[in-house]
């Protein structure tokens, strides 16, 4: 199941419904996940769970399931 | 800080601009959102990546058709010098000073070019700063090799484009990022990732400050500061702990309590008005006020006092109704959480900044709150004399009601004037009275400590302090007589000054003649005075002649100058009856 808090920033992001987003949502599904909204998206996700991504997760991290289990490994580690 | 409970009337649409040597596009979100808290309901337009010159030079520039109100040009010092950061040791001094000098050039040129298209804009400019870690730390200052004096001509350049081009305001983000510090202000991931210089913790600081600058250029907000008095111009609580027993002065914190009265001080030096507004016995918060050695702030710098047991609300609406303010002028600053909450919820108008509950940390949020509330970009005259101005307003108000002769206002002043000699005490007050004092100052000599210290010791010279207070309260140490020895019998008026802030009552007349009374009593038969002009002390140049002194030759060669004699032992200057004079004995000497 996907963190609400991470579905709740991805939503006010992107003006999406919570509803729709899955793991699967993405930059290449989402109109205003683009290279900005991307960064800004980031940026807010590390404030609010207090951690910090290196430069290679920050390219990568493009879908909502891979930030998830990117902070569960950050959780767990 | 956030300016908790700031409401504005309304917001102003505004059209601001963004062009940058770097990725600035997750700047505006942050910044919109720090313009609204100040009233201001921005729109951005932000120019492609490296778009500085074009949009600047070209005359069909969408920057131009999009007339915007405020431009904000920021120019990274690490993509400006970038050539001198990659290879700092293949340039001396000379190359550097010139690639400072062409780059400050060029960007002069772009603003002036591009105020022609848009003359009604503001053009929010910013200093620079290179990281603190290079490949020349070390060298640097301790060898020829350096690269600290790129920023210093830079900025200095900058300086002289803001003094003299109204419409350009500079923004101090040199001082932002060593307020955030490079480590927090710098993000490396996205500068390689999206060529953006900040981190978003510098955006937010940035945010304020350029808020801040953009705001001021607008026109001030607030004027008037309301302070409480326990627990935050003192520590302890005067009605229970005594004055003897608060927290004020050099040991522990209430160093604190000093350095923040001191900065209140700097502000009102800005033009910032302060006034008071406690819960108190006014005998006893008085009292600390007037007389406790450690106060940097005495009741002659509050431009209103309220002290009583009435509600805070009601007071604040009686300080803005007597300084002729809108509560929307009003910061109110208060220790205690339930004053704050009450004067918010009642008077919405007023700003009520969140406050630290401990001292350590007041003057850091003073001086953070004044940025925000009270910024300013130039200083006029009338800043520095305002406080003055609206007390003796206020005070003439009261009187012109009541009064209807000149002697009558005099009477009502119910002026006390103590008189004393110079000591270690007064001798600091004295030297910047005549520093500083212009108008009422018949021979403008300047003095330093030091100097008047040796004077106030000599045999051969008097130094004399007038206090003055009225039934307003103090006005502090006013005026100044040093008389020097020519001979036996003759004495010379060497200096003669009244702070402007008493000229007009006749205090002169009551300071001179006191002191020829003392002189007479030493001895002195003649007493000379002169006047020397100056552009400013016009108001003084009968002085003279008014206190009953005769024209005497002019010395060869003295310019303008005029002399003046008073015998002593057949004349005397009568002093005027509204006036009580009280002679201090000496204390401590100098």
């Amino acid at each position: 199941m996907l963190n609400p808090h991470l579905v709740e920033i991805v939503a006010r992001n992107f003006g999406l419904e919570p509803a729709q987003i899955t793991p699967a949502t993405n930059a290449d599904t989402v109109p205003q996940w683009d290279s900005v909204g991307h960064l800004k998206l980031i940026l807010d996700i590390e404030e609010s769970f207090a951690v910090r991504f290196s430069s290679a997760e920050v390219g990568e991290l493009t879908s909502v399931g891979g930030i998830q289990i990117a902070l569960q490994r950050r959780a767990e580690g | 800080m956030k300016l908790a409970g700031s409401q504005m009337h309304s917001s102003v649409p505004l059209r601001m601009a963004l062009l940058s040597s770097c990725t600035v596009q997750l700047f505006p979100e942050l910044l919109k959102q720090e313009l609204g808290a100040a009233g201001f309901d921005a729109e951005f337009w932000v120019a492609g990546f490296d778009q500085v010159r074009q949009q600047l030079l070209d005359p069909g520039s969408e920057l131009f058709a999009n007339r915007p109100d405020a431009v904000l040009l920021y120019l990274d010092g690490e993509d400006l010098f970038r050539d001198c950061l990659a290879n700092p040791f293949a340039f001396d001094d000379a190359a550097k000073l010139n690639i400072v000098a062409a780059r400050a050039a060029e960007l002069r040129q772009l603003v002036s070019a591009a105020r022609r298209h848009l003359p009604e804009t503001a053009f929010l400019l910013n200093t620079i700063a290179l990281p603190p870690l290079t490949p020349l730390t070390g060298l640097e200052y301790n060898s020829e090799y350096s690269l600290y004096d790129i920023s210093y001509e830079y900025n200095r350049a900058l300086s002289a484009l803001a003094r003299e081009t109204h419409a350009v305001i500079v923004v101090d983000a040199a001082a932002v990022m060593a307020w955030v510090g490079y480590r927090q202000w710098h993000d490396s991931r996205l500068w390689y990732l999206a060529r953006s210089r900040w981190s978003r913790a510098a955006m937010r600081e940035l945010a304020v400050r350029y808020t801040a600058a953009f705001a001021a250029w607008c026109g001030p907000a607030r004027k008037c500061i309301v302070l409480d008095l326990d627990h935050m111009l003192w520590g302890g609580i005067v009605g229970e702990d005594g004055a003897e027993s608060l927290q004020l002065g050099e040991e522990g914190v209430g160093l604190a309590f000093v350095e923040f009265q001191q900065e209140l001080l700097n502000l009102s030096r800005k033009g910032i008005l302060l006034t008071i507004c406690s819960k108190n016995n006014p005998d006893d918060a008085l009292a600390v006020i007037r007389s406790h050695p450690s106060m940097r702030l005495r009741e002659e710098n509050f431009a209103s006092i309220r002290i009583n047991w009435a509600d805070k609300a009601t007071n604040l609406r009686s300080i803005a109704e007597e300084l002729d303010l809108g509560l929307d002028s009003l910061v109110f600053i208060d220790d205690n959480p339930a004053e704050r909450a009450l004067v918010s919820q009642a008077l919405p108008q007023v700003l009520v900044p969140a406050w630290p509950s401990d001292p350590a940390e007041y003057k850091f949020a003073l001086l953070g709150l004044a940025m925000q509330a009270f910024p300013k970009l130039r200083l006029a005259e009338e800043d520095r004399s305002r406080a003055a101005m609206y007390r003796t307003q206020a005070a003439r108000r009261t009187l012109e009601a009541q009064t209807c002769t000149l002697e009558d206002y005099y009477g009502a002043l119910q002026m006390v004037a103590r008189i004393g000699r110079a000591d270690a005490f007064t001798v600091p007050r004295i030297a910047q009275l005549t520093q500083k004092t212009n108008q009422f100052n018949l021979t403008a000599r300047r003095y330093t400590e030091a100097e008047i210290a040796a004077l106030a010791v000599s045999s051969e010279a008097l130094v004399l302090w007038l206090e003055l207070a009225d039934r307003f309260g103090p006005n502090g140490l006013v005026g100044v007589l040093i008389f020097r020895k020519e001979s036996m019998a003759l004495w010379r008026i060497d200096t003669f000054l009244l702070s402007c802030r008493v000229i007009g009552r006749t205090v002169e007349r009551a300071f001179l003649s006191h002191a020829c009374a003392l002189l007479r009593s030493l001895g002195i038969a003649r007493l000379v005075g002169e006047y020397r002009p100056t552009p400013r002390n016009g108001v003084a140049a009968s002085q003279y002649a008014s206190l009953g002194f005769s024209a005497v030759p002019q010395p060869v060669g003295r310019g303008d100058t005029t002399c003046w004699e008073l015998d002593l032992t057949r004349q005397s200057v009568p002093a005027p009856e509204w006036i009580e004079i009280v002679p201090v004995a000496e204390t401590v000497h100098a």
